[in-house]
């Protein structure tokens, strides 16, 4: 069963919360999408398997000047040149956490939900032409785009 | 002062829970990247608290608490996790653990985590 869109309404307030409740960052949601396989734009994009009764996968994927700015934020303020073994650490972390949020948001509504260890690739991911719902989180330090592509199974 | 390990399996993790415990004082004894190398890590080092994340490879964290509660019934484990659901609350709970922090966490929280599990 597809996704209502409430649930990608989730999507977005957990992307809030964590990237303006504990990052400090302003956010928007801008309009939904559809979406066919990945842009070719990313730099890097942070994967997560759902397991259990929501199956699928969702990906977060942003540029690296992005990608930069959310670990610095998560270092307390610095600066990041570049991402090296400790940053791509930060930011598969922070997919982590906004999965995480996911998950549990569609836990509170019923749902047996868990989740997979995070993968993290730094080039666009080879299209698998997976029919992914897109919610782009707009930044001060740009576009984090949330692939979706969920479903529900039975009990 | 307390002696901890921290397990988890995201290097910065281990890296951020390193920094607000020594800054308070704690020492480190141990870092473990899985469950199963915790609880080998343990029985070397026998820490005074264990910081555990719970999606982790080889073993999670909460059968991790298991083996190691199975074996030294009086480890003080505190729960570190994304994974906020009530259900796995009270999985870790359950399986022995002495607390639950949720990340992205304050450093306030984890230092009240170790506080109330030193007793």
């Amino acid at each position: 069963m597809a996704l209502s869109m409430e649930y990608y309404q989730a999507v977005s307030r957990v992307g809030s919360n964590v990237l303006s409740g504990y990052l400090g960052m302003s956010v928007s949601t801008l309009e939904l999408r559809e979406q066919v396989q990945l842009s070719t734009d990313p730099d890097v994009s942070v994967k997560i398997e759902m397991l259990g009764q929501l199956d699928g996968r969702i990906i977060c994927a942003m540029n690296e000047e992005t990608a930069k700015q959310i670990v610095g934020r998560m270092f307390g303020g610095m600066e990041i040149q570049q991402l090296d073994e400790m940053g791509w650490s930060a930011i598969m972390e922070f997919g982590n956490w906004f999965v995480s949020g996911i998950a549990t948001e569609f836990s509170n509504q019923g749902l047996d939900v868990n989740i997979s260890h995070p993968s993290v690739e730094q080039q666009q991911e080879k299209a698998s032409l997976d029919h992914f719902v897109v919610t782009p989180l707009e930044s001060e330090y740009g576009v984090i785009d949330i692939y979706s592509k969920l479903v529900i199974k039975s009990a | 002062m307390a002696r901890v390990m921290v397990v988890d399996d995201a290097a910065f993790m281990r890296m951020m829970i390193k920094q607000i415990l020594t800054e308070s004082g704690h020492e480190v004894v141990a870092e473990a990247v899985n469950g199963l190398e915790a609880i080998q890590k343990y029985k070397e080092n026998m820490p005074d608290i264990v910081t555990m994340d719970i999606t982790m490879p080889e073993l999670d964290g909460v059968e991790a608490v298991k083996e190691i509660r199975q074996v030294h019934s009086k480890a003080k484990i505190i729960m570190c996790s994304a994974m906020g659901q009530q259900q796995m609350v009270v999985s870790a709970i359950q399986a022995g653990a002495a607390d639950f922090i949720v990340k992205p966490f304050q450093k306030d929280r984890v230092l009240e985590a170790v506080h109330k599990a030193l007793g």
